[in-house]
């Protein structure tokens, strides 16, 4: 195949031919079987290429490819950022939630410690929700032994 | 090549109440997004990323096969685009400049492997590995066949040949195209493609015969 050939048929599939080019290779193209044939196989082996290359291609990235690339860019992003006002403002918001989250998680242990370590002193054992919660475990004897006298009269 | 926005609607959560549902439903166009990434947005530079890694991808594909390596590559391409973002003025389209990078980073992929490869296996064994025998279906086992045929047919082309053969016909690219984002000259595109074009020809006359039945 010559080179100006191959590029002109290329030209015509790519619809890139000026239109005085395009009739003359279409003349061209009606006179010579052997260029016909040369252009379906141009045509053909452009699409295999492409059919493959696309199908291929489909999975080709390995997931949350965007989130990996920004943590890898994020050294440089982050300096950016630093003018970027609504980053800022999230970014401090997390900055602020942080201890306070780890405050709050220090005081529910705290707590939960505590309850458990009373609940030693009741007469019946509790479940651990009742011990972490300082419920006060219900047994039979203390629902029947309800002391009436210690609830105040209302009022009339 | 134009370039192509992506089908999904980006709903901007931060925007003002008082903007309307339509703008904040609005894709936003490319040259947008590049102003506000080099101002430091990186979820415009995230939008960029998602818009065209498909792409991207496919480029890289071509040239190094459907392997591991790919989604390192296409990493790299993206991170020489986010140092390039202030060089990048809008002379060509973003898809455009993003392959031109990916075919470059693709290219030092392939002489790093060929330096890798040189030190450990004889240049009879670059083949891709024989595919393990399963039971899936046969049309499957065939398609799959087929592919690391075509794709052992690429190998096989010298890498600058390979470029020219990926952004002329597989990407579509015109010549000139090809030539500028390559920087070589246009008949040196001519040449290269015609002698891939030659080679590719032979080692798949088979799937051509194919195409040209159906």
């Amino acid at each position: 195949m010559n080179t100006p050939n191959h590029e002109r048929l290329l030209r015509l599939l790519d619809g890139a031919l000026a239109p005085d080019e395009e009739t003359r290779l279409r003349d061209d193209l009606a006179r010579s079987p052997e260029l016909r044939a040369e252009l379906d196989e141009v045509k053909a082996l452009r699409s295999v290429l492409q059919t493959t290359v696309r199908a291929s291609s489909e999975q080709a990235l390995k997931p949350f490819f965007a989130d990996r690339l920004m943590r890898r860019l994020a050294p440089a992003t982050q300096r950016l950022a630093a003018t970027a006002p609504d980053e800022e403002f999230f970014g401090s918001l997390l900055r602020l939630f942080r201890p306070v989250a780890v405050a709050g998680l220090l005081l529910i242990l705290g707590f939960a410690t505590y309850n458990v370590t009373l609940s030693d002193a009741y007469d019946a054992q509790p479940t651990p929700t009742e011990a972490m919660l300082g419920l006060r475990p219900v047994t039979l004897t203390t629902a029947y032994n309800l002391d009436l006298e210690t609830i105040p009269p209302l009022d009339p | 090549m134009e370039s192509e926005t992506t089908d999904l609607p980006v709903l901007d959560t931060l925007a003002p109440l008082t903007k309307p549902l339509s703008q904040q439903l609005a894709v936003p166009p490319d040259e947008d997004l590049l102003a506000r990434a080099r101002e430091g947005d990186r979820r415009a530079f995230r939008l960029l990323v998602e818009r065209y890694e498909d792409d991207v991808a496919a480029t890289v594909v071509a040239m190094l096969g459907p392997v591991a390596e790919v989604d390192d590559v296409v990493q790299e391409a993206f991170i020489r685009f986010y140092q390039t973002l202030d060089r990048f003025r809008g002379e060509a389209a973003v898809s455009t400049y993003l392959k031109r990078i990916a075919i470059n980073r693709a290219l030092d992929a392939l002489r790093h492997r060929k330096r890798f490869l040189g030190r450990f296996r004889s240049r009879d064994d670059e083949t891709y590995p024989a595919p393990e025998p399963s039971i899936e279906e046969e049309g499957y086992a065939e398609a799959r066949e087929r592919a690391r045929l075509v794709h052992q047919a690429i190998e096989a082309l010298p890498p600058k040949h390979r470029a020219v053969v990926v952004l002329r016909m597989i990407e579509g690219y015109s010549t000139e195209e090809t030539a500028e984002m390559l920087g070589i000259p246009y008949g040196t595109v001519l040449s290269r493609l015609s002698r891939a074009h030659a080679k590719l020809k032979e080692l798949l006359r088979p799937f051509i015969q194919e195409e040209l039945s159906e």
